[in-house]
Formats: C-alpha cells, sequence, structure tokens
C-alpha cells in the first residue's frame, strides 16, 4: 500500500523554544480514511500539519508524500498545495478577502486555473459547504459557523486530495458541528483522506476510521479506534483514560 | 460598521462601481472646479436624493453621517469667519467684540470666504457620502484591479480593511475582559489597562498577520492577492440620473 504521508524520524523545534515541537516523529498515514488526530496542547499536532502541507520544513528526518520524498522547491509547493489543503483552527486566520466568494476564489486562481473554471470551482465548493447564499457577503459578517464553512470552502475549491483539519471544531456549536460532519462524510464517500484534530473523544468512538495520539512531539499510537479502546496501556500512558468518561468504550465485533 | 452595512445592503448595490465612482467623482470635481455656493448646494441635495431615492440608504442614516461631518466642517470654517487680533479692526466688519485685550470679528470678505468653503466642501462630501454609502470597498478594489492600479497598493488597501475588523473585534474581546475584571474602575486603572490593551493589541495583531500569512501560503499564495472579480449589472437610469445632475451643476453656474 502507497501511505498518504510517512513520517520518519522527523524533528522540529521552533526559534527560541528549548523543547522540541516534534521529535522524532514517525508514522504512516493511511490514504482514503477518516483520521482524528488527538493530543494534548501543545502536542505537535498543528506542527506535525504544517509539515504535511509544506509549510515547516523538518529540521532533521523525512517526509515522504505519494511515496516521494517532499520537495520544497516552488513548483513541487504548488502541486503539493493542490493536493493536500488545510483549514485553521480559528477561521478568521484564514479569511482574508472582503467577500465571501472571492476568498474562496483566491485557491483556485493560485493554481492557474482560468476564471471560468476557477467561478465552477467557487461554485461547487460553495454549494458542497452550504454557503452559496452567502457568496456576496463580506467575510467580516460571518457567524463563527458559516467562516467555519467558508473557510472549508476556500480550501475545498483546490480540490485536494488530503484535508487536514486543525481543531476545526473547537470554536462552533453543536448544529454546526454536524454541518461540517456532513462535508466532512461527502469528502470521504468522494476517497479524501482527512486528517481532524481534536479533543473530542467521540469523534474517535463514532466518526474516526483511524487514530493518531501524539505526546510530546512523538506517536503515542496510531491504528483503529477499536484498538485504541482495548488498549488500556495507552490509553493510561497517554492519560485519554481519564477524559473518556463521556464516551461509550463498547466496541463492536 | 454602519458604512459598509449599507454599502453592502442598497439597491445599487450590483450596479457596476465605475458608474458610481464616475457620477462622484464628477460631482466632487464640479463642486472644487466650479466654487459656487449654489452648484455645491444642488449637488448636496442630488446626491442625498439619488442615496436616498434610488439607492434606498435610510434618509436619517444619510443625514446622520452627514450632519456629523458637517459638525466637524462648520467648527473648521470658524477660522475663516472669524478673525482674533490684538489690534483693533480697520476694514469695515460686520460684528465686533473683545474679549480682555483681544478683538473678535467678522467681516463680509471673510463670512464669504467660509460660505464658499463650507458649500464647496459640503457638496463633495455628499458626493462621497453616496459613493461610501452605495459601494463596498471589494468592488473599489475590483474596480482599481481594472483601472490596472498596482497590485501592491491594491493588496494594501484589501488587507486593511480585513484588517480593521480584525483589530477592532480584537479590541472588543480585550476591552470586555478588562471590564469584567475592573479594569476601568477608576482613572488610574483606566490609564493602566489602557496601555496594557494597546501593547497587547499590537502584539495579537502581528500574531495574527503571521497566522494569516501561513493560510495564505497553504493556499498557494505567491505574491499577490488574486480573486475573482465581482459581476455587476448596468444602470441606465443612474447614469442619466448623473448626467442630468451634472448639466445642472455647469447650468447654474452659467446662469449665477
Amino acid at each position: 500500500m502507497t501511505f498518504a504521508f510517512e513520517f520518519s524520524n522527523v524533528q522540529f523545534r521552533y526559534d527560541g523554544l528549548s523543547d522540541c515541537a516534534l521529535c522524532g516523529l514517525t508514522v504512516a498515514i493511511p490514504p482514503g480514511e477518516k483520521i482524528a488526530v488527538l493530543g494534548r496542547n501543545g502536542s505537535g499536532k498543528s506542527t506535525f500539519f504544517l509539515h504535511c502541507n509544506g509549510l515547516l520544513r523538518p529540521q532533521y528526518g523525512e517526509i515522504r508524500f505519494g511515496g516521494k520524498p517532499l520537495s520544497y522547491a516552488r513548483a513541487d509547493l504548488r502541486q503539493l498545495r493542490r493536493r493536500v489543503g488545510i483549514v485553521f483552527q480559528n477561521p478568521d486566520d484564514q479569511l482574508f478577502s472582503a467577500s465571501v466568494g472571492q476568498d474562496i476564489s483566491f485557491g483556485p486562481l493560485n493554481l492557474g486555473f482560468s476564471s471560468a473554471e476557477t467561478e465552477e470551482r467557487v461554485r461547487q465548493a460553495a454549494e458542497l459547504c452550504g454557503v452559496t447564499h452567502l457568496l456576496d457577503r463580506p467575510t467580516h459578517a460571518l457567524s463563527g459557523g458559516e467562516k467555519a464553512r467558508v473557510a472549508m470552502a476556500g480550501v475545498l475549491a483546490m480540490e485536494p486530495s488530503v484535508l487536514l483539519a486543525d481543531e476545526l471544531l473547537s470554536a462552533i456549536d453543536p448544529w454546526a458541528r454536524l454541518d461540517i460532519f456532513d462535508i466532512l462524510q461527502t469528502l470521504y464517500d468522494r476517497g479524501t483522506t482527512i486528517l481532524l484534530a481534536t479533543h473530542d473523544l467521540s469523534v474517535v468512538r463514532y466518526w474516526a476510521t483511524y487514530v493518531i495520539v501524539l505526546q510530546k512531539g512523538k506517536i503515542a499510537f496510531s491504528g483503529t479506534p477499536a484498538q485504541l479502546l482495548q488498549n488500556s496501556s495507552v490509553l493510561e500512558a497517554t492519560e485519554l483514560s481519564k477524559i473518556w468518561w463521556n464516551v461509550d468504550m463498547t466496541v463492536e465485533e | 460598521m454602519l458604512i459598509d452595512r449599507f454599502a453592502y445592503g442598497n439597491r445599487l448595490r450590483h450596479t457596476d462601481p465605475a458608474l458610481k465612482t464616475a457620477v462622484s467623482l464628477a460631482v466632487l470635481v464640479l463642486c472644487l472646479v466650479l466654487d459656487t455656493p449654489a452648484a455645491s448646494l444642488f449637488a448636496l441635495g442630488w446626491m442625498s436624493l439619488l442615496a436616498v431615492a434610488v439607492a434606498r440608504v435610510p434618509v436619517r442614516v444619510f443625514a446622520g453621517i452627514l450632519l456629523g461631518e458637517s459638525t466637524f466642517l462648520a467648527l473648521a470654517t470658524v477660522g475663516i469667519a472669524v478673525t482674533v487680533s490684538v489690534a483693533p479692526p480697520s476694514a469695515e466688519t460686520l460684528w465686533r467684540g473683545h474679549i480682555g485685550a483681544l478683538w473678535v470679528f467678522g467681516t463680509a470678505n471673510g463670512l464669504s470666504v467660509a460660505a464658499h468653503t463650507v458649500s464647496r466642501a459640503i457638496g463633495a462630501t455628499a458626493a462621497m457620502n453616496f459613493l461610501a454609502l452605495t459601494t463596498p470597498l471589494v468592488d473599489l478594489v475590483a474596480l482599481m484591479r481594472r483601472l490596472h492600479v498596482p497590485d501592491a497598493l491594491i493588496d494594501i488597501t484589501a488587507t486593511v480593511y480585513r484588517a480593521t475588523f480584525l483589530l477592532l473585534d480584537n479590541f472588543n474581546q480585550m476591552y470586555t475582559a478588562q471590564q469584567c475584571r475592573l479594569g476601568y474602575i477608576s482613572a488610574r486603572r483606566s490609564m493602566q489597562s489602557a496601555a496594557l490593551l494597546g501593547g497587547n493589541l499590537f502584539i495579537k495583531t502581528f500574531q495574527k498577520g503571521k497566522r494569516l500569512q501561513l493560510a495564505l501560503d497553504a493556499r498557494g499564495f505567491e505574491g499577490t492577492l488574486r480573486v475573482l472579480p465581482a459581476q455587476y449589472r448596468p444602470n441606465p437610469v443612474l447614469a442619466v440620473w448623473g448626467i442630468i445632475g451634472v448639466t445642472a451643476m455647469l447650468g447654474i453656474r452659467i446662469l449665477l
């Protein structure tokens, strides 16, 4: 099997900080899965995502995408970002344009698509994310849930084969979450690999088909939700057992 | 922001911004060039009518904004209409008085210059208000692109516009957080809190800028913020109204 991503002993430390953000991270991401990425704040989830998109370069180790080592040449980065989209935790960090439609069009135009192709992609992404009625609206006049969906549409307009969502669910209400899960399910059905960083364990229990647990910049666990639920030593070591109280841990055979 | 809300919600929202800008600029330039108070006052009425009757901006909104600007203008022209001097006035004055050793007086010439200045400014301001209340900045940015304004200038304009709202959001959140913890309970605490807010606002905005840069890079940013141009409708009615207004201003100048 060709993995979506393979990280081999990747290390990264931010300037001015003594602790490493990624400390020899080794993991293989299977393609076409709904992957929950768990870990406490500061465990390296966001840094891991930024490496996947080529926004950060490992200081040591190797990253392979689709079986090939990542190249950081401009043309290669453009190809990578066409195939790997990232939605950030706070949509306000992502929405820059004055209107929703224009913001969504930014990615496809950067990929070199014509105006007609871009318009079509904007239309499709807006429809998928349920923001067609917002296309003329200024981005600052949106609710939190609308901003999240628009931010997602801006990435999906680039039609990535891998979607990274960095704690997208953390600042939106449960109804908006349902909308997001509907969008994610549609993408999954189309074969998109989805990595969702989250603190919500019900996501692992009821949504994910694969789980990665990060701890202090390393992989503490990777496998299926059932494997994680049955592995009490990992649950104890990663302290997930302390916050697992509100999730039904029954594993269906 | 009030202006932004009406710019997006008025009846001329989808009219080509080039036409709205042309009408506004033509009236503005005529107010400045003709220097005829009657023509300027006509421009004030005409642009108000276009905004209220054609674009359907509420009267109280247009009048409220104009009133605020007029107050500022009136205060600024007091210096022209009123002369303060240590020497008694030599020319014929309309009125005179003194405060201590200072003579305060007004001349017919000073009043005339002040009236001309106010009328020119108020006519031009009404034209700009019409544009601001009927045209969102996003449309003006699109127009700048059509006019081949340099990309860097357009990107700065668009980013500053967006950053203004982010800055306001940050400010409101931090101010509320300070108020909740009695940050403005006394004059001394208010000054300290305001200083902290100012400093932290800068840091937070800088951090937000860095995160925005990452997000732009993730979507393939290579130096230019390229977005799709908006689609607009032709509006012959506004064009006709604009031509009538400009012709009338020129007619007033010729007749007076």
